[in-house]
């Protein structure tokens, strides 16, 4: 490296020309540039042009660095020394080209790297508005379309009391159905978005885990039930009884995989698994499982199936707003973790999860848990946290 | 004999310098950005009335982020200068205001011409409320890529180095 350097700085050429008051080259050795004794010394090369009138100023030497030089058909990076002298001036040009190169590909490196991340901090700031310019106009948009929508609902369900005929009756039905179903696409959309703009806060409260299990395996039993599907559930033993977490929001996560089980399943069976993975003090880290045995997914459409607006199955575009899988992307992406997939197409697919929760290390107050659904029968009343895990 | 003029172009780094020189001598233009350390200079002359030509020879300087750190031997006997910004990059026009007050300084009573370039990249309207934004005053806004305003700026600029003499 060393010699490297000596090179570049000692064993460099010189080019040593002398010149008259009058511009005209008076001697010159052709180390660099060809430059012959009688020519004009401005007309080889517009730096010497735009120079010259700097040796009417009382300065004695000029250094200029780093100069691009192109003469006949050499091109040299240069240094140039002018030092006046009584009948002319003295040119001393060293060629510094070696030295200049390795400088010139280190700032090359260095500005396509500052530009590319400026650019990219700018294009980053105009995709962050547009998402917030969206997701503000999806929820302002959804918010206006409920109210109507409430309205036809209520409508509806006045009607329903009604007198009406059989064809009426089936007419009715076929509008609450149409009525649910755009409701619970509207829900879907604001909790996209809700999630997108960053709006959507975790509430983290005790809750009975075995409780929301049991109402799982109630709701999704009766509706495996109605499409001839078998429905099994398994909660590890080991599963702490009570947890703290948001309760809503994982139930929102495991509904949406439930639902999209059920739905794309037309034979076989749907599981709902909760696994010990392992604890720390007052943490655990829980696995959250569940599997169908519908037709698979590629490989290939194993990102985009998270995409909000994807739906693989086109039989079954009509139902849902293909927003369900983006949001348990989100929600587990607020609560920390990652949606995982296993899938064989042709036998089925696993979606899984890992979520670290807290749990109490001491007895508490009832009142002090998050009841907000109680679907299955109370079994506890009085809870002292069962450590034998 | 022909008149003849140093211009200086100065400007933070990839914010178009050499490619403007280019589109204004050879009328060609690359997207292949490389960078220039030191200084290329070039020559062109410019007829600013009929049989009236002026010769503007060209420093095309090596870009930097901070205007101080310009070396002074380059600034020596210039007649007018050209700072160039890049309209799609604001690290290059936030300052420009403080810029070009030290550019004013190292360079007194010299015409000045303020470029925005690669107008061809944004929208204009946009472009125009960002500028009012930054209380920025160009005095051409141009695009190498395109030669939108390039003829014009280096023919303003040989006009006003004419009436300054």
């Amino acid at each position: 490296m060393l010699e490297k350097y000596r090179r570049q700085y000692r064993d460099h050429k010189v080019q040593f020309i002398f010149v008259d008051y009058d511009d005209t080259i008076v001697e010159s050795d052709q180390t660099l540039f060809p430059l012959i004794a009688g020519s004009k010394l401005s007309e080889e090369h517009p730096f010497f042009e735009s120079v010259s009138s700097l040796l009417e100023s009382s300065d004695e030497v000029f250094k200029f660095f780093c100069i691009h030089l192109r003469i006949e058909k050499t091109s040299l990076i240069t240094d140039i020394t002018m030092i006046k002298k009584d009948e002319g001036f003295l040119l001393i040009i060293d060629d510094l080209s070696e030295h200049y190169d390795s400088y010139q590909s280190v700032a090359q490196s260095r500005n396509e790297s500052i530009i590319k991340t400026e650019l990219t901090v700018i294009k980053n700031q105009e995709l962050e508005e547009r998402e917030r310019f969206k997701n503000s106009f999806i929820q302002n948009f959804s918010h206006e379309l409920r109210s109507p929508l409430t309205g036809i609902m209520a409508i509806s369900d006045i009607l329903a009391t009604t007198s009406l005929n059989g064809e009426q009756r089936k007419m009715l039905d076929f509008l609450k159905h149409s009525n649910s179903n755009l409701s619970l696409m509207l829900e879907d959309i604001l909790n996209i978005s809700s999630i997108g703009s960053g709006r959507l806060e975790l509430q983290q409260k005790l809750f009975s885990l075995a409780k929301l299990f049991k109402l799982l395996e109630f709701t999704y039993k009766t509706k495996a039930k109605k499409k001839n599907l078998d429905f099994y559930c398994h909660l590890d033993e080991k599963v702490p009884e009570f947890v703290e977490g948001d309760r809503l929001r994982i139930y929102q996560v495991l509904t949406n995989l439930l639902d999209n089980a059920i739905k794309y399943t037309t034979k076989g069976n749907i599981k709902l698994s909760i696994v010990f993975n392992q604890k720390w003090a007052n943490k655990v880290s829980l696995r959250f499982e569940v599997s169908d045995t519908a037709n698979g997914i590629p490989q290939e459409s194993f990102d985009t199936i998270f995409e909000s607006f994807t739906q693989l199955n086109t039989e079954n575009k009509a139902n849902g707003s293909g927003l369900g899988l983006a949001i348990v992307k989100g929600l587990l992406k607020l609560m920390g973790s990652k949606i995982r997939l296993n899938s064989t197409v042709g036998e089925g697919s696993v979606f899984y999860f890992d979520l670290l929760l807290r749990f109490p290390l001491q007895t508490f107050p009832a009142e002090h848990m998050d009841n907000a659904s109680v679907f299955v029968p109370e079994r506890i009343k009085r809870i002292v946290i069962n450590f034998a895990f | 004999m022909q008149e003849s003029k140093k211009i200086v172009i100065l400007g933070h780094f990839g914010v178009g310098k050499t490619s403007l020189i280019r589109r204004f001598v050879s009328n060609s233009f690359s997207d292949n950005y490389k960078v220039t350390i030191g200084v290329h200079i070039t020559k062109k002359v410019v007829e600013i009335s009929v049989g009236k030509n002026i010769s503007l020879i060209l420093w095309d300087l090596e870009g930097t982020d901070d205007i101080k750190t310009i070396r002074s031997s380059y600034l020596l006997g210039t007649h007018g200068a050209v700072f160039v910004f890049d309209v799609t990059r604001p690290s290059t026009f936030q300052n420009l205001n403080d810029d070009l007050k030290i550019t004013t300084e190292k360079l007194p009573d010299v015409p000045l011409i303020v470029v925005g370039n690669k107008v061809d990249l944004v929208d204009l309207t946009d472009l125009n409320s960002i500028l009012k934004e930054n209380n920025i005053n160009s005095d051409f806004l141009s695009s190498a890529k395109t030669g939108e305003s390039v003829e014009e700026l280096f023919h303003k600029m040989a006009t006003l180095l004419h009436n300054h003499a």
